[in-house]
């Protein structure tokens, strides 16, 4: 599914979209393509989201209330449907953070990475 | 709450195409050209449809889109076929229906308990052994002597109630009817944990002292039909048998009384019994006449119950032989009666002597509905069936496009679920119907117990949960077939659309006609054999000409008159009708012909030797006057008629002469004249026949109609009478008669009530209300399951024609004659039957066996009826082959060598 470079990137394992999605709107509203685009960026474009399963995953989110959705404009004067982190996402968010340290604390000690933390 | 969201397809979309935009927004403004962006961004995205598609899946109940689907698919499918699908509806209504409208009846009649508190821990006590002395009513019957001694002594109880049926006359201001009673005990609400609606009802306060508690309660029905549910109406003082008492409260909706064949308009206290009621008396120990219930307290089984009141009883028989007034009985018979027990019988359906009665009938319905709801099956599998055949290209180009069996199968069962249902509610809306004209023939079998019933056609949830029930296995048993096959077409093979290719589906519609001729053929035997049993019954007759034969009832015991000043009124009456113009003769009997019961006692005869009745055998007595058997038309055949000899004006029993009729002669005087022998009650050894038999009377049939029974008559003037019978034999319209009659009452006494004035054309009726209810409703079964016979076999011959279309137009085509294709469908239809018949007649034989005890001047296997049974079935079979024949006929050869 990758366009360019591929050989860089790394496709995003199952499960992990959703806390990179809940992580991204942390700083505020955004829509789908700045999420996408966002993710890539703060990852320095290791990261690739595929823009395929990002809208059901943002569909997912929304279900569980983790997200609120609204239409709105863009920057560049685009119609475009933003989200929003709930107080149920933000908790969801710290659990699934705490969740990610302690698993690559774990893989880094089995895989005996240097600089793993504890 | 996943399925919970409003989102629309079209909004998710929308934000994909912002998306795609914003994209190519920034792919336009990292350099790319314009026309290329869009596309590079719609390929960064990847598959849109399929993202659309996962949102869709996402977003609702996907097995409840699929189920709307397919019930949308199932709808269309009906709407294709309506001819098909109202038959189908139809059966199942016709089916369910009946079926649910019988369950009705049989569980209020078989299975469900009185509507009181707690019936489970209620029982009736029964006197298992010999009882001396004499009882009035049916049932376990005990005297009101030890019901009193038990509430007083006794401590296995919780309570005791004891209570008598009875039928009096209730005065309301100057208008008189006749109502049911229930005679009680105070402790008969408590008991029970029956409340009041209004007022108040009995307690213990209420039966102290005989004669002195003038006090009535009426049912919540009797107050609301017949007073407009008046609550004035308390405290006021209506005349019951001409004595006054006093309305004191209603009792709760719903409640009526403990026998549900006899439903009470009023409660009257047991201590009035002997001043009112006059029907068994308080003190005699001698004498029962009360039904006596109790309730167990929580947590004794009846068992153990019994065993704890077994010494109390002892006691009480052995104190009875040693009281005074204790009559003179053999050792043997004394020994019987310490040997008595008192049993506990289950009382949560209260009385139920009615129950023994209509048990049967009501199985038997039971099973005829079963039956009948099989059949509807069947039909409705058949038809099922030949519309899945029809639509076996559709089925079988689904499986080639990758359909899954399951969904098949899951499409059949949908589509039957939905014919099933449609059927289940047209079945329910038809029930309370069809229960309630059931119910109005068991109102009139109730005829002989004078009685209420109190059963009801409406639908309880009990009731409708059957119904769901059914619906469930009706769809099960009526999809399956078809789902079944569906699930086996084979692509390839229904494609090709060969006529040889769906065979065996057309073999197991056969078999299924054929299953539906045998039903219809054995409900068609066994119509035919009640309806015999009803006409032999009809024919034969009590014995005299009923015609212009009028009867009616005048109790003055009821109306205000002592005993000892009834008979002169009675006398009175009599004068009156025989001087009335076009009455030819009247005779008066003390009890009513033809009621299905009445008097009897065993007898000790002595002639030139001494014969006496065998034990159980109760010879069947009434009291008569002279005149009596010239208004049946009865000749006397010997001796004399009852004259001014066997009339007693003062006070007095002892009975002295007596007229029997021949069928009595014939059985226990065999030699010498009959004439002058002398007859007595009872079969001890030391009875002394001193009762003189004066005439014979040509035999007549009584108390049953099936056999000839001996009969004894006794002068009915010759002691002291509370009620008549009046036989009227007239000349003119029964209805002028009547007129005159009621006229000529009224004339004697105001006060008097007239009841069951009727022809005694309507008296047999109503005696064989059994057997003509069985005739009607075997016949009714039998129409119906003839017509879905028919139905099912147009169904197949129609299909079986279709499929043949190709082999007739290579017969038409090679010279055959026209109505030889005809024949060909009409022999296959012969064929069914034929099969149809050998499964039929021995599965009838097996049957009639069953019902052999209902039958009479018939046998289970009458080959007449079978040979007309099956004779109407082969008509009916005829007319329903005659369309596809004729349409078999109408083939064009050309046409058909086409087709395929």
């Amino acid at each position: 599914m990758t366009t360019r470079d591929s050989a860089d990137r790394i496709a995003l394992l199952q499960g992990t979209l959703d806390v990179l999605i809940l992580r991204t709107l942390l700083f505020g509203k955004q829509h789908g393509q700045g999420i996408a685009r966002t993710i890539q960026q703060t990852s320095n474009d290791v990261l690739l989201v595929d823009h395929g399963s990002l809208y059901p995953a943002l569909q997912r989110l929304e279900a569980k209330g983790w997200l609120e959705a609204a239409w709105g404009v863009s920057e560049n004067n685009r119609k475009a449907r933003f989200y929003q982190l709930t107080k149920h996402g933000r908790k969801q968010l710290a659990k699934e953070t705490n969740e990610w340290r302690r698993l690559v604390a774990a893989m880094g000690r089995v895989l005996g990475l240097e600089g793993a933390e504890g | 709450m996943a399925w919970k969201r409003n989102r629309s397809p079209e909004d998710f979309n929308e934000e994909i195409q912002a998306h795609l935009q914003l994209e190519a927004d920034r792919l336009i403004e990292e350099g790319m050209e314009r026309d290329k962006a869009m596309a590079a961004a719609r390929r960064a995205f990847g598959n849109v449809t399929s993202t659309e598609e996962r949102f869709y899946e996402s977003s609702r109940w996907i097995w409840l889109d699929h189920l709307f689907g397919d019930i949308r698919y199932a709808l269309r499918q009906m709407k294709r076929m309506p001819l098909s699908t109202g038959t189908i509806v139809l059966s199942l209504a016709v089916g369910i229906g009946v079926n649910t409208a019988i369950f009705s009846l049989a569980d209020q009649i078989l299975v469900r308990a009185l509507p009181v508190h707690d019936p489970g821990q209620l029982v009736q006590l029964h006197w298992n052994g010999r009882f001396i002395g004499g009882g009035l009513g049916v049932g376990s019957l005990i005297p009101h002597p030890l019901y009193r001694e038990l509430r007083e002594e006794q401590e296995v109880f919780v309570d005791l109630f004891a209570r008598s049926p009875a039928e009096v006359t209730l005065s309301i201001d100057a208008v008189s009817e006749r109502v049911n009673a229930e005679v009680v005990t105070g402790s008969y609400f408590p008991t029970l944990g029956i409340r009041p609606a209004v007022g108040r009802l009995f307690n213990d306060q209420d039966n102290l002292v005989p004669d002195t508690h003038p006090v009535m309660v009426l049912s919540y029905d009797y107050w609301r039909g017949r007073f407009g549910a008046d609550s004035t109406l308390i405290g006021r003082q209506l005349r019951m048998n001409g004595y006054p008492m006093t309305v004191v409260g209603v009792a709760q909706p719903g409640f009526h009384g403990t026998d549900w064949s006899r439903a009470p308009a009023i409660w009257v206290p047991m201590m009035m019994n002997d001043r009112v009621i006059g029907r068994g008396r308080l003190n005699e120990r001698r004498e029962r006449f009360l039904h006596v219930y109790a309730r167990l307290p929580e947590g004794v089984s009846r068992k153990r119950a019994e065993t704890q009141l077994q010494p109390w009883f002892r006691n009480y028989l052995h104190a009875d032989t040693e009281r005074e007034g204790w009559p003179g009985v053999n050792e043997q018979r004394m020994q019987e009666y310490l040997a008595s027990t008192l049993d506990l019988l289950s009382g949560r359906q209260g009385q139920s002597q009615m129950q023994s009665r209509f048990q049967q009938p009501v199985l038997i319905l039971v099973a005829a509905t079963t039956l009948l709801l099989l059949l509807a099956c069947l039909n409705v599998a058949n038809l099922s069936l030949a519309r899945t055949l029809a639509r076996r290209r559709a089925i079988a180009l689904r499986t080639a496009l990758g359909a899954s069996r399951a969904r098949i199968v899951k499409e059949q069962l949908i589509e039957s679920g939905l014919l099933a249902g449609a059927g289940g509610i047209a079945g329910v809306l038809l029930a309370p119907p069809v229960a309630r004209s059931v119910l109005s023939y068991l109102r009139t079998a109730s005829a002989p117990w004078t009685g209420d019933v109190s059963l009801s056609a409406n639908l309880d949830m009990r009731v409708l949960v059957f119904a769901l029930g059914i619906t469930v296995l009706v769809t099960l048993l009526s999809g399956a077939t078809p789902a079944f096959f569906a699930a086996s077409v084979r692509p390839v093979t229904a494609l090709k659309a060969q006529s040889s290719g769906i065979a065996g589906g057309l073999g197991l519609r056969k078999t299924l006609v054929v299953g539906q001729f045998a039903l219809a053929l054995i409900l068609l035997i066994g119509a035919g054999l009640f309806a015999r049993t009803l006409g032999t019954l009809r024919a034969l007759g009590p014995g005299f000409s009923t015609t212009n034969l009028l009867m009616f009832q005048v109790t003055p015991v009821n109306d205000g008159y002592e005993l000892g000043a009834s008979k002169p009124v009675l006398r009175s009456v009599l004068t009156e009708v025989q001087a009335l113009p076009d009455v030819e003769q009247v005779g008066v009997g003390l009890w009513e012909l033809l009621s299905g019961g009445g008097w009897g006692n065993p007898v000790t005869v002595e002639s030139s030797q001494r014969v006496v009745s065998n034990e159980n055998e109760s010879i069947p007595m009434n009291a008569v006057t002279a005149g009596f058997f010239a208004a049946l038309g009865t000749p006397i055949t010997l001796g004399r008629d009852f004259d001014a000899r066997d009339i007693r004006n003062e006070p007095g029993w002892g009975l002295r002469s007596a007229i029997v009729s021949e069928e009595f002669v014939r059985r226990y005087i065999p030699v010498g004249n009959p004439v002058g022998a002398r007859v007595a009650i009872g079969r001890d050894p030391n009875v002394v026949p001193s009762i003189e038999i004066v005439g014979v009377v040509k035999s007549f049939r009584d108390h049953g109609l099936r056999e000839l029974e001996p009969q004894i008559f006794f002068s009915l003037w010759e002691r002291s009478v509370g009620t008549g019978t009046f036989y009227v034999r007239t000349r003119s319209s029964l209805a002028a008669t009547a007129r005159a009659i009621r006229a000529a009452v009224n004339r004697v006494d105001p006060v008097l009530v007239l009841t069951s004035l009727r022809t005694l054309e309507d008296q047999l009726d109503r005696l064989l209300v059994y057997e003509r209810m069985l005739a009607m409703l075997a016949g009714a079964f039998a129409v119906i399951a003839t017509l879905l016979a028919m139905i099912g076999l147009y169904g197949v011959l129609t299909f079986s024609a279709a499929c043949r279309t190709k082999e007739m137009g290579i017969r038409l085509a090679l010279g055959a004659p026209r109505w030889s294709a005809g024949g060909l469908i009409v022999r296959e239809a012969a064929a069914l039957g034929a099969t149809g018949l050998t499964i039929a007649l021995p599965a009838s034989w097996a049957l009639g066996r069953l019902i052999e005890n209902r039958l009479f001047g018939v046998r289970p296997m009458d080959w007449m009826t079978v040979a007309g049974a099956a004779m109407v079935l082969a008509l009916a079979w005829l007319v329903a082959s005659a369309v596809p024949a004729r349409k078999a006929e109408t083939v064009n050869p050309l046409d058909a060598l086409r087709t395929d």
